[in-house]
């Protein structure tokens, strides 16, 4: 892992970790989903630091570069937090279609 | 004082009916609201039934909401103070006056009803969460709380704005340690809790999990720039 990527992992995480802080100051956040973003600038900075353990588990599981490993297990985490979030909204969609129905049929009596 | 029971009930039609009548029984000179969080079970039918104070959500909210609902109509009708009471069977209502009387003696912002003020935590799983909690809270706010995760509390009309106006607040330990990092006065009254009287627990092993991570990530971190 070259001195540069490290770098912008590094960079990457404190980014995160400003933006979450100021997202939960304006209550733009909850505070469940802060620790899904809290835990990911974490890992970036260990990876940063210790890129060692990139380079072992690129070796166990038979990745050409540590590199390569960092950016597949990006994907992965985002491919899950993406599906994770569909269902959010699926369930969001269902609260908001109740809630106007009910509100309208209100009305209607 | 006038003080507001707030009875939280998402789908607790088998035992709401007996919580609030023991609740009535008790005569505790305080008024009560069932807040139905949109329950899927026949609540509502129960409230009707026995002629219960009640508000329903179209949709279920979660417990903050609820909660938030309850503190939301306190404040609009002119309570001085709120409780929040477990519409599952595990609250005793005759400690009520204990507290409420607590918190005209002290002027204190925030009472809670405390397994845990003469009696001596046991070492169960759920008791070790309960002490990690209580030493986060000490080591973040300098105070101690012997039992930082009972559902118990009663809140004065300073504290009732805060829940009423904040964004997922909601009625949890993380809460009270920011109000107490922000100068509310707490204090306990011992109390006794029984086991839930039906349904299922709400915390399985999972969900203690998570709800250990967001506590404790909650307090310790995240409170700071909240």
């Amino acid at each position: 892992m070259s001195i540069a990527l490290r770098l912008s992992l590094i960079v990457c995480s404190l980014l995160i970790l400003f933006f979450v802080m100021r997202r939960i100051k304006k209550s733009g956040l909850e505070i469940t989903d802060s620790i899904f973003w809290l835990f990911i600038s974490a890992a970036l900075i260990v990876i940063a630091v210790f890129p060692q353990i990139a380079y072992w588990a690129a070796g166990l599981l038979g990745f050409d570069a540590p590199a390569n490993f960092v950016f597949c297990c990006g994907i992965i985490v985002l491919l899950v937090r993406t599906f994770a979030q569909d269902q959010k909204i699926c369930q969001l969609k269902k609260r908001l279609m109740t809630l106007v129905q009910e509100e309208a049929l209100r009305n209607v009596k | 004082m006038r003080v507001l029971a707030i009875i939280p009930a998402y789908n607790e039609e088998e035992s709401l009916a007996s919580t609030v009548d023991e609740f009535l029984a008790a005569k505790t000179d305080c008024d009560y609201l069932v807040v139905n969080d949109g329950s899927s079970d026949g609540t509502e039918r129960v409230c009707r039934e026995h002629g219960y104070r009640h508000v329903t959500h179209p949709t279920n909210l979660g417990l903050t909401g609820g909660v938030q609902t309850g503190m939301k109509y306190a404040l609009s009708h002119g309570y001085d103070a709120a409780i929040q009471f477990d519409a599952d069977g595990q609250h005793v209502p005759t400690y009520i006056p204990a507290m409420v009387a607590e918190m005209e003696r002290t002027g204190a912002d925030i009472v809670i009803g405390s397994r845990f003020v003469n009696e001596r935590k046991s070492l169960s799983a759920r008791m070790l969460g309960s002490r990690l909690i209580a030493g986060i809270i000490r080591l973040t706010t300098g105070q101690a709380i012997a039992d930082p995760t009972s559902g118990m509390r009663l809140f004065n009309r300073a504290m009732m704005e805060q829940f009423a106006r904040r964004f997922d607040f909601g009625p949890e330990p993380d809460s009270v340690a920011y109000l107490l990092r922000h100068g509310a006065k707490v204090r306990e009254v011992q109390v006794e809790m029984r086991e839930r009287q039906a349904g299922e627990s709400y915390l399985n092993f999972a969900k203690s999990i998570s709800y250990m991570a967001r506590t404790c990530t909650s307090i310790l971190f995240v409170q700071w720039f909240r």
